[in-house]
Formats: structure tokens, sequence, C-alpha cells
């Protein structure tokens, strides 16, 4: 599967082509799904989904009724049916080679499977530890997405996840809740298998809503405090963003997604880093070990990663430039005493310039929007929050515009005389 | 495999898993062991799951020092009630962190130990435990009815306990001793 702005750029090709006579028009669709373009968002798609959703909705309404007018027995035979009926449902319309409501149907299954573990509970008075019920629901989701197999059903599942694990977290105090990640390894698999972007996008922030909840319990069972705690999110996603580097040169649009959020992440956790203070405290040993081995990942899979020409050697500059400011940040903000506001914001001034620099050359338009959309929040702190005084204002941004003036012109010398001394083309040479 | 076979294994399996709920509480209520406890309901409403009642048991609130047994326990542990009958009433006789010997004439109710920290277990005091009995699910409006009942006396739960000392509600009845609401199994 290849990255959206590929597949964008090679739909408007193939129009030009065939209009041309160069390519049939019958290999239009067999070009796109060899990419992994697959077909476009169909609005029946869409209506048909959200059918299912209101009729789910319709379903959970039952819930608060009670049913007060029926026995339990003829309770249970119209929760069992409806399930029942949906995937009959389901069944009728794929055999029928109708497969965007067969799709709808099962969904609609999933979502009855859930209401009936509601309204079970309910006529049972099964209420001992209610996050179970999202467990099952989860589990059962699922098993219809591996089994059918169903991307509406593993959206589902992925949804169903987090609000099972937020439950653990917000009712039960639960510190870290390992048992969700069992069911993420199992929907991340599937995304990766069904190729299937959104699901690869689902996946990923089910991940990162995990690990804003357990922040907290991973920095008590180490006992990190604020500073040390919010490097998890500079540290980890930046060895992500590195291997991925490694992985995948070929622009995988899964290793790219995984990296544009890794690279988001470390970014924006960089720039917050001064935020956060440890007071008096020194880093533990426990924080020193963790910095230690994903700075050594980050830094390994960069220097690898330039061997194979995956990455730049400004990248890897990047990299190490980064752990290392990180990591004397820990060492001296114990002080508390916000000294290193102003060096550590020029120090993120130099990871945006960076990002930018990796989106350009790159060609990655998500990369120089993400750096583009950092500055000016940068420059926007600065100007409001950093300095109290106009004259310390104007000093920082009159000196730091001159830098990148100059850097800018650097840049371009730099440019003309790599041009200048590239051979030029034989072609060009024999035209001319 | 056809799409039809699949699809028939997903109903089948979640099918199975409903199956077990049910089966998993009417095992409970078939219990012969029945305990009638003293309850305190309110009436909440809750959107997702419809009306129901909150119950309060005088065993909600276990005081550690009175109470002979086990003095350690967890948050979100297990604690084990060994609940002796007193006049129509049953009451807490002893608290223990594992499932203990049943004496004759005792019925062990399991809960989770619901507030407990470290401090309080260094001196025993009052320990907060849900045993999963504590809300019940009326028809929709009902609830109030109960609440005002509350008021005019004591209203007990008649609670089905198995052998792993898992409670179920069986039935709510006023002072007068009326059935106000029995859990059938189908």
């Amino acid at each position: 599967m290849r990255p959206p702005f590929y597949v964008r750029q090679l739909r408007r090709d193939l129009e030009e082509w065939i209009a041309k006579g160069l390519v049939p028009e019958s290999s239009r669709e067999p070009i796109l799904q060899s990419v992994g373009a697959g077909s476009r968002m169909r609005l029946d798609l869409i209506i048909a989904v959200f059918g299912v959703i209101l009729v789910g909705a319709g379903a959970m309404s039952f819930v608060a009724a009670n049913w007060q007018e029926m026995g339990k027995l003829t309770r249970l035979i119209a929760l069992f049916g409806s399930m029942w009926a949906a995937y009959a449902i389901a069944i009728y319309f794929l055999a029928g080679a109708r497969d965007v409501i067969g799709q709808a149907f099962i969904l609609l299954g999933v979502l009855m499977f859930g209401a009936n573990i509601m309204l079970i509970a309910q006529t049972y008075n099964i209420n001992a530890h209610f996050p179970d019920g999202v467990m099952l629901w989860a589990v059962g989701a699922l098993a219809a997405a591996v089994i059918a197999p169903s991307r509406a059903a593993l959206a589902a599942a992925l949804a169903l996840g987090c609000l099972w694990t937020w439950q653990e977290f917000q009712y039960f105090d639960v510190v870290l809740h390992i048992p969700f990640l069992f069911l993420w390894a199992v929907c991340a698999a599937m995304a990766f298998i069904f190729a299937w972007r959104p699901g690869v996008h689902l996946a990923i922030i089910a991940f990162l809503f995990w690990f804003v909840l357990n922040t907290e319990g991973l920095a008590h069972l180490f006992g990190w405090g604020e500073v040390e705690s919010t490097t998890i999110y500079i540290f980890i996603p930046l060895a992500i963003w590195s291997v991925l580097q490694l992985v995948d040169g070929r622009g995988n649009a899964f290793s790219i997604t995984g990296a544009h959020y890794a690279f988001f992440v470390f970014l924006f956790s960089y720039a917050a880093l001064h935020f956060s203070d440890n007071g008096d405290r020194s880093p533990s040993s426990s924080w020193l070990i963790f910095a230690a081995v994903t700075s050594l990942v980050a830094i390994g899979a960069g220097f690898a990663g330039a061997a194979r020409k995956a990455i730049s050697g400004i990248d890897v500059l990047g990299l190490v430039f980064a752990c290392a400011t990180t990591i004397a940040y820990v060492f001296m903000v114990q002080k508390g005493d916000g000294a290193l506001d102003v060096p550590y914001l020029a120090f993120t001034l130099i990871v945006i310039l960076w990002s930018l620099q990796r989106g350009v050359r790159t060609d990655d338009r998500f990369v120089i929007n993400l750096s583009t959309v950092f500055f000016g929040l940068w420059v926007l702190y600065v100007y409001f929050v950093l300095f109290k005084g106009l004259m310390d204002q104007a000093v920082f941004f009159t000196v730091g515009g001159f830098l990148l003036i100059l850097l800018g012109l650097g840049l371009e010398g730099m440019r003309r005389r790599l041009v200048a001394s590239a051979p030029k083309p034989a072609s060009a040479g024999a035209s001319s | 495999m056809t799409i039809a076979l699949r699809i028939l294994i997903i109903a089948a399996l979640q099918t199975a898993a409903l199956g077990y709920m049910i089966f998993d509480r009417t095992s409970i209520l078939n219990s012969p062991d029945v305990v009638t406890l003293k309850v305190k309901p309110v009436d909440p409403s809750d959107m997702f799951r419809g009306d129901y009642v909150i119950l309060n048991y005088d065993i909600t609130m276990l005081d550690l020092a009175v109470l002979p047994g086990d003095d350690n326990y967890v948050h979100d542990g297990w604690a084990y009630v060994t609940l002796g009958n007193e006049n129509g009433t049953w009451v807490a006789k002893a608290v223990n962190n594992k499932m203990p010997p049943r004496a004759a004439g005792t019925v062990v109710l399991r809960g989770r130990v619901f507030s407990a920290s470290t401090s309080e277990l260094a001196s025993p005091g009052a320990m907060k435990v849900e045993y999963g009995i504590e809300s019940f699910f009326v028809p929709q409006g009902e609830g109030k009815p109960i609440e005002d009942e509350r008021q005019k006396g004591d209203l007990t739960a008649e609670i089905a306990v198995d052998g792993q000392g898992r409670g179920a509600i069986k039935s709510l009845r006023r002072a007068d001793g009326k059935v106000m609401y029995v859990e059938s199994l189908f």
C-alpha cells in the first residue's frame, strides 16, 4: 500500500494517460488496486453505516425503557432474535454480492451484541465490575472483524477497547492497564493484514490514548518525577520514528503513518518539556537506563538508516541533538528556577527547523505543515509568554531572525554549489 | 469457508458468550443458600442502563477492629464475609482475605475491597466492601416508590449465595414482609 499523496497523484496521472491513450481504461482499477488504493469512499457506505448507528442507538434506548411489559423469556427471545436477524440479513446481502450493505449489517450485529450484554446484565442484575461488559463487547467485535472479515467491526473493537481501558482507569483506579495491550495488538495486526489505512490511524490513536492514560501509572511504577515522565513521550516516539525509517525507506503507507504520529508526539513533547519540573529531585537511575537505551536505539537506528540512505546526516545530527539536550535538561532543570527556559526554546527552534528541512527534503507535506504550525506556536509563545520586557523580546527575535536569514543564505549557497558541481545528464548534452 | 458459515460462527460465538452470562447468573440464583440483608436504597438514573436502585447494606462497611478474622487487605482485592442469622436478618460475623472453612449455620459472601489504603490497613478500622449486589434494575420511573418505601420502614434483600461466595439478588421485601420484586430465572 502506498501513501495517500502518491495515490492522489497516480489517480490524476492515470486520467491523463487514459485520455492520451497511453493506458487502456480497463487498466485503471487494476493499477490502483496494485498500489492498495482500492475504491474511493462511497456515499452508500456512509449512509448505510449511519443507518446502522441509528438502529443501534434505538436498540440502546430499549435499555432505558426497561421492558417492563415483557416477561424475561420473551425479552431473551427478542434479544437473541434481533442479533441473529442482523447477521442473517448480512448473510443475505453478502451472498448477493452487496458487500456495502452486508458489512453494515455485520456492524449492526456487533452493536446488537453489545446492547444484549447490557440488557442481560440489566435483566439479571449483573453489576459487578461493569468494564468487563465493555471488554466482552470489544472481544466480540474483534471476533467479528477477524472471522467475517469486517473493517467496521475492527473499528468498533478499537473504539470499545478505548472505552474499556478508560472505564478501568476512571472508575477502578487501575494503575497500569496491561490487558488492553493484548486486544490492541490483535486489532493493530488486523489493520495491517486488511491493508486498511484508517484502521492504522485508529490503532495508533488508540495506543496513544492508552499511553496517555497510563503515563502516571508508569511514572508511579518507576518513581519518576514530572519531567522524567514527559521524556517518555520524547524518547520512545523518537526511537520508533528512527526505527521506522530503517524498516522501510520505500514509502510504505504504514511506516509513513507511524512515523508521522511518532514525530508529531516527539515534537509536541519536546516543545512542552520545559513546562515540566522535577523540583529538587535528581534523575532516578531507572530513568537514566531508560534514556540511555532509547537514545541508543534512536541514534543507532539513525546511523543505520543513514548508511542505507533512508535518512540524511542532518537527521542523525537531529537525533543526537534531541536526545542529548533532553538528557541535559533533565539533569539541569532540578533547580526549578526557570533559567533554562530561553536556551530550551532556542533548542526547540533548532528541532523545528530540523523537522522543516526533513519535510522539504522528502517532499512530505504533513511534516512541512506540522513544522510550520509548531513554528507559529513557538513564535506566539515567545511573544506573549516568555519575555516580560519588550527589549529582551526584540533582541531575541532580531538575533533569531538574522540567524535564520544567514542559515537560509548558507543553504541556498550550498544548493547552488551542489547544482553546479553535479554532472549534467547525458541526454541533455546529446540534445544540445 | 463461505461467508454465510463465517457469519454463523460469529453469531454462535457471541450467543455462547451471552448464554454463559445467563447460565452463570442463574446458577447463583439456584443456590440453596439464601440470606436476608438490611438495605438502604436510593434512586439515581443511568442513561446507559436504565433505572436502578443503589442498595447500601449494613455489611457494606465492616469494622475490622471489631470483627474477627484477617486485618490485611488490598484495594480491589477480595474480602470473604462470614454471615450469621440474627432474628431473620444476616449480619457479619467475621471477615477474611481468603475463603474460610464454612461453619454450620453460616454463609460466606465474597466482595471486593473498595476502600482500604495501606494506612488504614496498618491500623484496622472501617473497610468498604462491594459484593456485586449494590444495584437493582427496576422498570423506568419505579425507583422512586422503592425509595419511598425505605422512608416508611426497613427494606430487606434476599441474596442467593453460591459455593464460591458470589451473591445475586433474589428479591426485595418491604418491612411488612411483602415482596416488591422477585428475580425469576426466565
